[in-house]
């Protein structure tokens, strides 16, 4: 009788490579030596990275071309963006990175997107600021329109943490922030990683998850920009906010203050499913952009040449 | 030609007249016709499929002998849902786990792309949300670690998990 193991290799492969989640993949590779060294393998798992990128990206900014700066190498937006100011292309460690004079950004339109529609979604960026304000609002990224479309914004304020903010509901406008521990300090590039579902938010720095918020609770909201809600209406039927344009240097091109970036951001991702931390570990450490990311070879790398260094990578 | 039909012989030397239009979803039959030029008045032998397993195989082709192509890899399209299996493949799918597992493979041997690719998701459906002491007893699998293996792999997983 035919059983799973003794499938040609290829295709105990493409059944083992339709498992999306990657710690269920992990948790299963234990289930005997076969599969341990079909899934803990470098090509099978950078394939599977390689998928997750293809399959759910839905916008990548490189800023490569100095003449279409805001040229989306995802081809999704279809490099559809204006300009305020005048954003720059600029030389960083990840090659190329736009540079923000504090009054200029890119404007990409999403709102007839439908994949942009979506309250699950990541967000993966590098980020550098040049001068801190002990008032001011900085937002690298950020999507906040009108208070009928705030999909979210990272920045901070003053000498407040980096914080992610979303909000939930038209009617109520429940904003919640979701802090990480870093107060930027200038003249220093960050990896940031914010991961958003309507149940719950996270934010990574520089590879480690410093932030997370549960947003099934409304008391943990941090404001009520409306009216809160009466004892009849039920929290779980509220709705985060939909976008209505991204912009990379500022959280909105239509609300004052516009709340612009003093510095450089680089390769700016969104996806429509979360990464797994070891992913974004994985991004940070390469330090490369994440088309470049050899998935595969930093988990071989790290437990399998390095079995001892089980905190520490 | 609509309704034309070719002849092909299972392992167990049954031949079944197919329509060739429903034989060339097979990319490995349809190659052996148009690239070896293989007569269709011949006998196509599969030495690598029997003839219950050919039966379903043909009953797979014939009912999805219409499909559209598979849909380009659009814009809109890209996020595919690997859970997804029609009503009537799952109906079709309802067989033990030998049987699943020939389809797999003729599908594979055959090189038709839909079979293979339900067939496979309706294995990983088996194994999604179990853990791995489950799908050893789902699938007869032993635990061929030996306990120094189970201890480094229990590593792998902590690290793995290690947020």
């Amino acid at each position: 009788m035919v059983t799973i193991n003794s499938l040609p290799p290829e295709v105990l492969t493409n059944i083992l490579n339709r498992i999306p989640i990657l710690s269920e993949l992990f948790s299963i590779s234990t289930t005997c030596r076969l599969w341990h060294s079909v899934i803990i393998d470098e090509w099978f798992l950078q394939q599977r990275f390689e998928r997750f990128k293809k399959e759910n990206s839905i916008g990548h900014w490189k800023f490569e071309d100095a003449s279409h700066i805001g040229h989306d190498s995802s081809g999704y937006t279809k490099n559809n963006y204006s300009i305020i100011g005048q954003p720059i292309q600029s030389n960083c460690f990840l090659g190329k990175s736009i540079q923000l004079d504090g009054q200029s950004m890119i404007t990409i339109p999403v709102k007839d997107l439908a994949r942009y529609q979506t309250d699950y979604f990541a967000m993966s960026c590098w980020i550098y600021c040049n001068k801190t304000f002990s008032t001011e609002w900085q937002v690298a990224v950020g999507s906040w329109y009108d208070w009928k479309n705030s999909w979210f914004h990272l920045g901070f304020y003053g000498q407040e943490t980096l914080h992610n903010q979303i909000l939930i509901s038209n009617t109520h406008q429940y904003q919640f922030n979701c802090h990480s521990k870093t107060k930027i300090q200038t003249k220093r590039w960050y990896h940031v990683v914010i991961q958003v579902s309507r149940e719950k938010q996270e934010i990574y720095i520089d590879g480690k998850r410093e932030g997370q918020l549960d947003m099934t609770d409304p008391n943990n909201r941090s404001e009520i920009w409306s009216h809160p809600m009466s004892r009849t209406e039920k929290w779980e039927d509220m709705q985060m906010d939909m976008p209505h344009a991204l912009c990379i240097g500022s959280k909105s091109s239509e609300s004052f203050p516009r709340t612009f970036w003093h510095g450089q951001v680089a390769d700016v991702c969104i996806c429509t499913k979360w990464f797994h931390p070891k992913e974004i570990q994985a991004i940070y450490q390469s330090k490369v952009t994440i088309d470049k990311v050899n998935f595969g070879k930093f988990v071989v790398n790290n437990i399998i040449e390095n079995p001892s260094d089980q905190n520490e990578i | 030609m609509a309704g034309h039909k070719i002849k092909l012989q299972s392992n167990d030397g049954d031949i079944f007249d197919v329509e060739v239009e429903i034989a060339k979803l097979s990319i490995t039959i349809k190659t052996m016709l148009e690239d070896l030029s293989m007569n269709e008045e011949e006998i196509i032998p599969l030495p690598n499929i029997n003839s219950a397993i050919f039966k379903k195989v043909i009953q797979w082709t014939t009912h999805h002998k219409d499909d559209p192509p598979l849909p380009p890899e659009d814009d809109e399209n890209r996020e595919k849902n690997t859970n997804d299996i029609s009503s009537w493949d799952q109906e079709f799918l309802k067989v033990d786990q030998g049987t699943l597992f020939e389809l797999i493979l003729a599908a594979n041997y055959l090189d038709i792309k839909g079979l293979l690719d339900v067939t496979c998701t309706s294995v990983a459906n088996m194994i999604k949300g179990k853990t791995s002491e489950e799908i050893r007893q789902t699938f007869n699998i032993k635990n061929d670690f030996t306990p120094q293996e189970e201890e480094q792999i229990k590593k792998e997983n902590e690290w793995c998990e290690n947020k």
